[in-house]
């Protein structure tokens, strides 16, 4: 049977005081979209909820030289809602239309989605080809993790039992062109089968830079550097697109369950890649 | 009856809808009760097993727990009922079914004991005291395996439960005079009922001894149940039917009351139950899943010259309402289709999965799937439009069908198929990886329960001294609008408006009985025993007005509270002088009448060869889809629905139950399945058993068809279930448009199109 206390911080310093003494017993409750799941179901049966909601330190979303910050406890709806974040980097904003409902994203914030270490947490393809990084607070001062070091398996990351994620990085390219394919059963409220992110960046049909992020393929979501590396500085047209979308066979590690075999998730990441390819590169709306 | 009406057939707005809308309504989970205690199922995890050690000592010890029930405080705590209209031949007769497991547990989420305590947190932490030691029993989950003789018996020495038979003409000679044949085997999902408002409900001991159950019944005749149980008199259980959120057959076998009036009875207190999310899913029966076998012969004219099915229903562990679907599914098997040679063999058999019942549709969805998929192959086969085919092949009022029973209403299926198509106008164009698609379905669904049950509906209706109405009818209201109708039809017979006349309804021991509200009846039954009703109180006030007018009653009317003359308007009365006179000379304005739907003697033979239901409801749906070539994903982009509903008494009603139906069987064709792994759910929440959003349905255009010649009310034919099957086999006809590939494993889930685009 469950027993839980809570606790409200005034200020991050209160915030981390309470991490500090209580570590991973301090169940921080953002939006809680994931947190009280967990504690209906019975996976988390004790604790103190830490509820951060009001945390102005954990809100505001900034950006100047190409370079955006946003507070861990920004909402999807607000990260929606930035007029900053849809001038400047509309393609992670458009990410996050299909993401649950708009319940959901009224309540959930995006440090939650992170620290829910997700294999599927829909926030984080996209953070990972914009070469995203966390900042990790606790009492004894701050560290940087990159997105692409912070998972370990499904609902695990290196986050210490301490640390809080203050707040989300990363710097929009000079250059080039994203986007973000989600594969759900349904159109609403859905979990993805898999989920693609691409950034691309091409000059004359020929590829400069490219960065490629799944979820749903693997115990954590994941950049596929090996076949980005593989795409580097080829000329593609559609059948090449298709043959190199084909090489992350080899750095994908799909599941079965209720949502789809891992066959089925392996050939159809293969093809929306290849879609997500076409459309950075022009060939496709 | 005039021809002109008031109500009947307008767009109204139901007097309960402001107050659902607002959180006014008091559901079943709503009620509270002082001194209440709060009830838990305890149920198996385990699909097949043996109980060796079942311990509730410390869960009874537990301070606030007041009561732990097992199998062995149940007084009659196993049941036997004779399946009508079988013979010894088929096979087993007797349904079996026990409250609590007794001894064996037959499927994973099985209920094995009851607590009862002060707070739902003390029953929620009581569950986890109770202790199960299972030894494992042999199980079978592929009710094909289950058919053979070998394999591990779930009742009894037989796993075939029932089966009923179609035999017209000869079959073999049908398919030598066809030059095309189609033949296929089709696969149907195990579809939850996903309805809104979990089963819930509170009961207590009234101050006569009473047990009262308060709760969200389709059947409020479950007292009898009940008192079955308890092993007290009927006339000690009384039931109260909550405005329900939401049943589509899943309040239709026993679900809470049973529990909560043992409970009560042992405790004298008041106690509430309601279930979990979760518990819905893997503690209650779900919709049955098919194989179904079609063998479809026509000539090169597209005249249909043979069918023959086999059909599987897989029932779960207990019998439950398994032959009564089995029979739909057996007599709609054929589909609206004249077919001059049929031979269809249907079987239901017991397996370890969880049960399955009733179900919108009632088994004649998962048939309606494989008939429309056929025409649409078979139409292909000839080079024939699919419309062309079908139309050649319609049943046609006078027709006699495959089980031996004349079409006595209009069949507008042509009408109905041909403006669904027109509704979706111009095919979209699609693009190099995604294709658009139009397919259509046609479908036919009785209303009105099986004759051989011999169904009544009563009602009982009284004129007040100021003119208003009351009306009581035990039919309870699953959300569809049902005691509105009532309320409807009362208004426009008495002449007065919907807020003049009130509906006391659904109460065992106060409302007279009206039936269930299932099996597309409700409007149907107590819909004309609420019209009968009216109609006697009617007769009452216009014998009397016409002795006050000197005017001939045949030729009076009623209407805004006045009594007139048809012929001399001038000539009128107000309706409450008719009824105070009425009331000086001792006639009173109030009667109580029963409906009685057909009577047919039950069926004594496996063949069905006599007419089983009242009517048949026809109706076409039709889809525009895309389908992602490189994901398999299906978008429904236009949806058209047109179904002959004979006479709509609320249009809105009408529609709402065309749209939902709509939706529930696009859920059926392209998303919805209930997994289990070797009993074992999997898909018991609706994260992961997933229904169609709004982002996932287009708006549905209604088309509503009024033929005037159904056996309801003002010639109404029911349209709950019958909207409900021609969703799936639409879209899969409309998939084949898009791509080419058919699709004969629903739901047709990206996955299982992405294969299939691959070979």
């Amino acid at each position: 049977m469950s027993s839980f206390k809570f606790y409200k911080p005034d200020n991050m310093e209160d915030l981390l005081k309470v991490k500090e003494e209580l570590g991973g017993r301090a169940l921080i409750l953002a939006g809680g979209t994931n947190l009280l799941i967990y504690i209906k179901e019975g996976s988390i049966r004790e604790g103190t909820l830490v509820d951060i909601k009001s945390l102005k330190e954990l809100k505001g979303i900034s950006g100047d030289n190409g370079y955006i910050e946003i507070g861990a406890g920004v909402t999807i709806a607000e990260i929606l809602e930035s007029p900053l974040l849809n001038d400047r980097v509309p393609f992670f904003t458009d990410t996050l239309k299909n993401f649950a409902n708009p319940l959901v994203r009224n309540m959930a914030s995006l440090g939650g989605n992170i620290a829910d270490a997700s294999p599927i947490g829909d926030t984080i393809p996209s953070l990972l080809v914009l070469n995203g990084r966390i900042k990790a607070a606790c009492l004894k001062g701050e560290r940087s993790v990159p997105l692409d070091r912070l998972f370990k398996g499904p609902g695990e990351s290196n986050l210490k039992p301490d640390e809080v994620i203050r707040t989300v990085q990363f710097s929009i390219p000079e250059r080039g062109k994203g986007t973000f394919i989600k594969l759900g059963l349904r159109n609403g409220t859905s979990c993805s089968v898999t989920s693609v992110a691409v950034w691309l960046a091409a000059e004359d049909g020929r590829v400069e830079d490219i960065r490629i992020a799944f979820g749903g393929v693997a115990p954590i979501p994941l950049r596929l550097k090996k076949t980005e590396s593989l795409f580097k500085g080829e000329k593609l047209d559609e059948e090449k697109i298709r043959a190199l979308s084909g090489e992350i066979d080899k750095e994908i590690s799909p599941i079965t369950d209720v949502r789809g075999s891992a066959e089925y998730r392996k050939q159809v990441s293969v093809r929306l890649l290849s879609r997500a390819v076409r459309i950075c590169m022009g060939m496709e709306e | 009856m005039k021809e002109n009406f008031s109500i009947i057939g307008k767009r109204l707005g139901g007097l309960d809808e402001k107050d659902k809308v607002l959180g006014n309504v008091v559901f079943a989970d709503d009620f509270v009760m002082p001194g209440m205690l709060y009830a838990r199922v305890f149920r198996a995890e385990k699909a097949s097993a043996k109980i060796k050690c079942l311990d509730i000592l410390r869960a009874q010890s537990l301070p606030g727990v007041i009561c732990v029930l097992t199998a062995d405080d149940v007084p009659h705590n196993e049941s036997v009922k004779n399946v009508v209209g079988q013979t010894t031949e088929v096979g087993l007769l007797e349904a079996k079914h026990q409250v609590l497991v007794k001894e064996r547990v037959r499927y994973w989420g099985e209920a094995i004991a009851l607590v009862a305590a002060e707070s739902p947190d003390t029953a929620c932490r009581a569950l986890e005291l109770i202790e199960v030691e299972y030894e494992d029993l042999p199980a079978v989950f592929d009710p094909l395996e289950a058919m053979k003789p070998d394999a591990p018996k779930i009742h009894g020495d037989n796993n075939i439960i029932a089966s009923w038979k179609l035999r017209k003409g000869d079959a073999e000679a049908g398919f030598a005079q066809a030059d095309v044949i189609v033949e296929n085997t089709y696969r149907t999902p195990r579809q939850e009922h996903a309805h809104i408002e979990p089963e819930s409900g509170v009961s207590w001991m009234d101050d006569m001894g009473v047990i009262n159950i308060r709760y969200a019944a389709q059947v409020i005749e479950h007292y009898r149940d009940i008192a079955t149980v308890l092993g007290i008199p009927e006339s000690r259980v009384r039931v109260i039917g909550t405005l329900i959120g939401g049943g589509f057959g899943g309040k239709e076998d026993v679900t809470v009351e049973v529990f909560l009036a043992l409970l009560t009875w042992k405790t004298g207190r008041p106690v509430k139950l309601t279930y979990t999310r979760e518990e819905m899913g893997y503690g209650r029966h779900k919709r049955h899943p098919y194989v179904l076998k079609y063998k479809t012969g026509a000539t090169k004219d597209g005249k249909l010259t043979a069918l023959e099915a086999e059909l599987v229903s897989d029932a779960g562990a207990y019998v439950y309402l398994s032959p009564w679907v089995l029979v739909y599914s057996t007599v709609h098997s054929t589909g609206p289709y004249f077919i001059p040679n049929v031979k269809v063999d249907a079987s239901s058999v017991l397996t370890n999965n969880i049960m399955s019942s009733a179900c919108r549709g009632f088994g004649g969805m998962q048939v309606a799937f494989a008939y429309e998929s056929q025409m649409d192959e078979l139409a292909e086969k000839l080079g024939m439009d699919p419309l062309e085919l079908r139309k050649k092949n319609f049943l046609k009022r006078g027709d006699i069908t495959a089980s031996y029973q004349e079409i006595t209403s209009e069949v507008l299926l042509e009408e109905a198929a041909r403006k669904a198509k027109a509704a979706l106008g111009e095919k979209g164009r699609g693009s190099k990886t995604k294709k658009i698609g139009h397919g259509f379905a046609c479908s036919w669904q009785s209303y009105g329960r099986m004759t051989y049950l011999h169904d009544t509906s009563s009602c009982w209706v009284n004129l007040e001294m100021d003119g208003s109405a009351v009306v009581r009818t035990g039919i309870p209201d699953l959300g569809g609008g049902q005691r509105e109708s009532v309320r409807a039809i009362t208004a426009e017979v008495l002449g007065l408006k919907l807020e003049e006349v009130h509906v006391i309804s659904t109460d065992s021991q106060v409302t007279p009985l009206s039936g269930t509200v299932t099996a597309t009846r409700a409007l149907y039954m107590s819909g004309n025993a609420a019209k009968l009703a009216s109609e006697n109180v009617r007769k009452i006030i216009v014998e009397e007005a016409s002795e006050m007018l000197s005017a001939e009653p045949e030729r009076l009317n009623l209407k805004d509270k006045t009594v007139y003359s048809v012929d001399e308007p001038s000539k009128l009365l107000p309706l409450v002088d008719v009824i105070k006179r009425c009331a000086a000379e001792g006639k009173v304005p109030q009667n109580l009448a029963t409906f009685k739907a057909p009577f047919t003697e039950p069926i004594t033979t496996d063949i069905i060869k006599d007419p089983v239901f009242p009517d048949f409801t026809f109706g076409a749906q039709a889809a525009e889809v895309e389908v992602d070539l490189e994901t398999g994903k299906v978008n429904i982009l236009k949806w058209a629905a047109a179904h002959d509903v004979g006479q709509a008494i609320n249009l809105n009603r009408v529609e709402g139950q065309i749209e939902g139906g709509a939706v529930q069987g696009i859920g059926f064709g392209i998303m919805e399945d209930y997994l289990e792994e070797e009993g074992v759910p999997l898909t018991w929440n609706l994260h992961d058993y997933i229904i169609p959003t709004s982002k996932d349905v287009p708006d549905i255009m209604s088309i509503v068809l009024q033929s005037k010649s159904g056996k309801g009310p003002f010639g109404a034919k029911g349209i709950g279930e019958p909207s409900i099957s021609a969703a799936a086999p639409a879209i899969v006809n409309a998939i084949k448009d898009a791509v080419g590939i058919r699709i004969y494993h629903i739901p047709a889930t990206p996955e299982r199109i992405f294969l299939a685009l691959q070979e």
